[in-house]
């Protein structure tokens, strides 16, 4: 529940940063996908249970912000905290490589997953090329985006007990 | 097995989670149109905070352009840079206002060339991801927008409402690539379906009897059943016939500019 009470106002506010901050003053560059980011991380530190609800929630929340069906992130961001949160034992998550690392693996199977997920259920299914062109930019732009919120989702995992003082303690 | 099924019982819980998510979503597929509890609830909370900051990015943005590099620039001459500065300012204030007059005129002047009922909106918001081509504005169903209302702009069409809330709706752009809007090309007529592509517009099924040429305008053949007669979507900038085939292949640029758009009209009620 902590987890959740932490990050569903946190990726609210990023998500309202994003759809208006970012889009009037950066127009060109493609917004940071702040609430993969979040999954990602939660992947690293958060017990099976509370990391699952928190990406089956921040997905719907994702779904709220962009224009697509109700559900449709949900499904990718859980599938990718259940690959992340699988993964984690098998590497040493205190490397501070390990999360820039996992960004870009996490924006290449979010894509992926997204263009699998429409090809198989939508009629949005023309929008595949956008998606594949737009990989390498959003990998950039996340992997920016990362160096700069994983500190603050640290402090604030920190501040509210939901973390020991070491960055990756890992769990589950 | 029941050993077995205690030590996986996290992992099955996940996955009773993905299975939960995945009827969600297909239950949404077909209730394509509605709008749920929860994305009312998130857009009309999250709508004020949007709105707000909107509103003062553009004040922080307008000022920085016009007023603050004036500052840096001449220095040394405080006494008069104040009165500069607040002339300026006012100056600024009266050419956005005048900027912003003329931009509602030509959305007044469309509405009455349209001869439909239309509510008048901000755009508050673009979309979460970079890949889909949708904008929040800031009017929903207190203002009596409903989903699939036609959205214009004084330069042609927008797109149509997908989600409503009370106090804000999401706009599915013509450019998303699950947009389909009938049209015509206005020269001679010929029918098309004119699909979004990010940025641009495919037109599929142009028959090629007739040939399309570049700068044709695309109008919309009010076919849909969404949108009005006879609004602008665009011009062509591409044509190709290929040797064989029924159609010809026709790219077009949307008429509106969806980069500087600020002001829409929702269409609320129009004779097709």
């Amino acid at each position: 529940m902590k987890y959740w009470l932490l990050f569903f106002p946190l990726s609210t506010l990023l998500l309202v940063a994003q759809t208006t901050l970012w889009t009037m003053l950066l127009p060109q560059i493609p917004s940071p996908n702040s609430t993969l980011l979040i999954i990602l991380y939660l992947g690293f530190q958060a017990p099976f249970g509370a990391g699952g609800i928190c990406a089956f929630t921040l997905g719907c929340l994702l779904d709220v912000f962009s224009g697509v069906t109700f559900g449709f992130h949900a499904i990718i961001l859980l599938a990718i905290f259940m690959l992340t949160a699988g993964f984690r034992r098998q590497l040493n998550a205190d490397n501070p490589l390990v999360l820039p690392f996992a960004t870009i693996a996490g924006t290449g199977a979010f894509a992926l997953l997204s263009i699998f997920i429409l090809l198989l259920f939508s009629d949005r299914d023309q929008v595949w090329p956008q998606i594949l062109s737009s990989i390498p930019m959003q990998m950039l732009v996340n992997l920016a985006a990362v160096l700069v919120l994983r500190p603050l989702f640290t402090k604030l995992s920190l501040t509210v007990g939901l973390q020991s003082t070491t960055p990756f303690k890992r769990q589950g | 097995m029941l050993d077995f099924f205690n030590l996986q019982k996290r992992l099955f819980a996940l996955f009773v989670l993905l299975l939960c998510a995945l009827l969600l979503y297909s239950y949404n597929l077909r209730a394509k149109s509605s709008t749920n509890l929860f994305e009312r609830s998130i857009l009309l909370l999250t709508e004020p905070v949007s709105q707000g900051i909107t509103k003062t990015t553009n004040s922080v943005i307008t000022l920085w352009q016009d007023y603050l590099h004036l500052v840096g620039v001449k220095q040394e001459n405080d006494k008069l840079l104040l009165k500069l500065n607040q002339l300026s300012h006012l100056a600024i204030e009266n050419n956005e206002l005048a900027a912003e007059n003329a931009r509602l005129q030509q959305l007044l002047d469309f509405r009455d060339s349209v001869n439909a009922e239309a509510v008048p909106a901000q755009v508050i918001s673009a979309d979460a991801m970079n890949w889909f081509r949708t904008i929040i504005i800031n009017k929903g169903t207190d203002s009596g927008i409903q989903e699939n209302m036609p959205v214009v702009a004084a330069s042609g069409i927008v797109g149509r409402t997908i989600k409503c809330a009370a106090k804000s709706s999401r706009v599915l752009l013509i450019t998303d690539a699950s947009s389909a809007v009938a049209a015509l090309v206005q020269r001679n007529r010929i029918r098309t379906v004119a699909r979004g592509t990010g940025a641009n517009l495919s037109c599929e099924y142009a028959s090629r009897l007739e040939k399309a040429n570049i700068g044709d305008h695309i109008v919309t053949s009010g076919n849909g059943g969404v949108f009005p007669k006879g609004i602008l979507i665009g011009t062509i900038t591409e044509v190709q016939t290929p040797k064989y085939g029924l159609f010809q292949t026709i790219t077009a640029k949307p008429a509106v500019d969806f980069s500087r758009l600020e002001e829409v009209l929702v269409i609320v009620k129009s004779e097709l």
